[in-house]
């Protein structure tokens, strides 16, 4: 079971985000993604989602061995690829419960149905373990949640859609010391040898509750350094300057030029 | 006549067909008034009810659940006028339905008097040309009327909907919940308005509506309206058409749902809280397959 990102090129509106990231994660690996703001951690996760915003210029992304590029969002979902999202869209009217089960009736064979009795016990479970109270299955998805129970929702739909590979994007934003170690003992309780894990993180405390194998420092679109835990408190005691000058990188905190957005509408006396 | 086999079952049916009424109800009928006392369940079936004028009251302190059902086969106009005397709660529901393509016109007047309270639903998913003209008068201290109503339209149907509401008394209150579906080229227009005149102070007044366009022929148009002589009010009012959300599809689709899936389940977020607030279980299966037929005909999903 692996995941494998290959020499891959992406951009958006003719800007170039990715320029060459590789990353290859194996079932039963964690690995963490580090690096300052807008250097395209998240790029990375929405375009192995397959994020129709994005364009891919060059490379692959293979699930054993297949390339997913021509797959769409759906299909790599139920190839078992999750992403838990930064700010999970609001879907009034639909309820927690019937979305999940949805998703969850798309995964099985045409003719099997759900079991329903079984499914309620399961979401039930992982409501309390994610303490996200009583209520839930019947609250319309994300509507009117707190931005912990949002990502805490993340989580409860992970540990019921059961992926292969997760990509969780800072996932710690937002959430309270609590609601962050809820977090982070439901995902560490989801490692196992079928479960591939990316965690895409700003901060160390997320790292303290889910521990990685792997720990990459990503800087304008690259994978530049990759270590083991002593670079995550190399990190948080010393940013990412240090990374710059030890590779020689010039154009870190380079950001795009302006752009001009038109002119506002006129109207001409004659 | 013969009354439709979801009615059979039912305590109370009031039957308008034709040019007679035939009332097979514990409640009473006197000249063109319909009188509701007590507490109970009504249901009341149109069907090509040529005198088309029609009065409900509902007496003071009394409490009935109303379910009005509108059958049409050809062109019919009626004009409904409800009272609610102090102290009365109206929950009612009403719904649509025709088996030709036809030109359909209900006006509706209230008049709601002191600590009355008026819980309107409507479903608006029949086919044709139909015009709806709501008009609430909240005539006396702490009246309150709610109002939840869906429309699907589809195929070349046109909605025309008028909803009034008239603060005519302090501390008065109004909600309008306006969940609206257009598909293919179908058309509908809403004006809603609010008006509070001065000295009718600690009074409520919202509005919502909300409206997803599924086709590029499709039209929604609301024009919510307030008219607001006095300070001490609250008022609000908001509407957000737009065809299908992107970022709520890629969420969806995100999880596994086909892109199909994914349109049923967003369109069924704008119909089930609807349906499921419908108490009487035969009427809820009737207007849950009426929707499943109208969406499944035209193909929406």
């Amino acid at each position: 079971m692996v995941l494998e990102i290959k020499d891959l090129f992406v951009s958006v509106e003719d800007t170039m985000i990715l320029q060459g990231v590789n990353l290859t994660v194996k079932g039963g690996e964690t690995h963490a993604i580090m690096g300052p703001n807008g250097t395209g951690k998240s790029t990375l996760a929405s375009i192995c989602m397959g994020h129709p915003k994005y364009k891919i210029e060059s490379g692959d992304i293979l699930v054993d061995g297949e390339s997913i590029l021509d797959k769409s969002v759906d299909e790599r979902s139920r190839m078992g690829i999750f992403l838990a999202m930064q700010n999970p869209t609001e879907v009034p009217g639909v309820t927690n419960f019937d979305f999940i089960k949805a998703a969850l009736q798309t995964r099985m064979e045409e003719g099997k149905h759900l079991r329903v009795g079984k499914f309620i016990l399961e979401f039930e479970t992982a409501s309390k373990d994610l303490a996200m109270g009583k209520g839930l299955a019947h609250r319309f998805l994300n509507q009117g949640f707190s931005g912990g129970e949002k990502k805490r929702n993340e989580i409860l739909q992970m540990k019921l859609l059961k992926p292969k590979f997760a990509f969780l994007d800072e996932i710690d934003s937002g959430l309270d010391v609590d609601a962050l170690r809820i977090v982070g003992e439901n995902v560490t309780e989801l490692k196992s040898p079928e479960l591939g894990l990316v965690l895409i993180t700003h901060y160390q405390r997320l790292l303290d509750y889910i521990v990685p194998d792997f720990v990459h420092v990503m800087i304008n679109g690259k994978i530049v350094k990759t270590g083991g835990l002593d670079l995550i408190e190399k990190i948080d005691s010393q940013g990412y300057e240090w990374v710059r000058t030890e590779l020689g990188i010039t154009d870190f905190d380079k950001r795009p030029e302006p752009v001009s957005l038109g002119t506002c509408p006129t109207k001409s006396l004659k | 006549m013969k009354q439709p086999d979801y009615l059979n079952t039912k305590a109370n049916v009031i039957l308008y067909h034709a040019d007679s009424i035939e009332n097979k109800s514990d409640f009473e009928i006197f000249g063109k008034h319909l009188r509701l006392q007590g507490t109970g369940t009504a249901f009341v079936y149109l069907e090509d009810y040529q005198n088309t004028q029609v009065y409900i009251d509902v007496l003071a302190n009394s409490n009935v659940q109303l379910y009005m059902i509108y059958k049409t086969s050809k062109p019919s106009e009626y004009d409904i006028r409800f009272h609610l005397e102090n102290h009365a709660v109206l929950n009612l529901f009403s719904l649509t339905r025709n088996i030709e393509i036809v030109n359909l016109k209900i006006h509706r007047q209230f008049h709601i008097e002191n600590n009355a309270r008026l819980n309107n639903t409507k479903a608006l998913i029949n086919m044709g040309f139909t015009t709806l003209e709501d008009e609430v008068h909240l005539d006396s201290p702490n009246a309150t009327v709610n109002i939840e109503l869906l429309n699907i339209g589809a195929y070349n149907d046109k909605f025309v909907v008028t909803q009034d509401i008239y603060h005519n008394a302090k501390s008065t209150t109004s909600n309008i919940n306006n969940s609206l579906i257009s598909h293919a080229n179908s058309e509908l227009d809403y004006s809603v308005s609010g008006r509070i005149a001065k000295g009718n102070e600690f009074s409520v007044c919202r509005q919502q509506n909300k409206g997803i366009i599924l086709d590029e022929n499709g039209v929604i148009q609301v024009l919510p309206k307030l008219y607001i002589d006095e300070y001490n009010v609250e008022a609000s009012h908001g509407a957000a058409i737009g065809q299908m959300d992107d970022e709520q599809m890629y969420y969806l689709q995100s999880r596994g749902l086909s892109e199909q899936e994914a349109r049923s389940l967003i369109i069924s977020g704008y119909t089930k809280p609807f349906v499921s607030a419908i108490e009487d279980e035969d009427i809820r299966a009737l207007v849950e397959r009426q929707i499943k037929k109208r969406i499944n005909e035209a193909n929406i999903v």
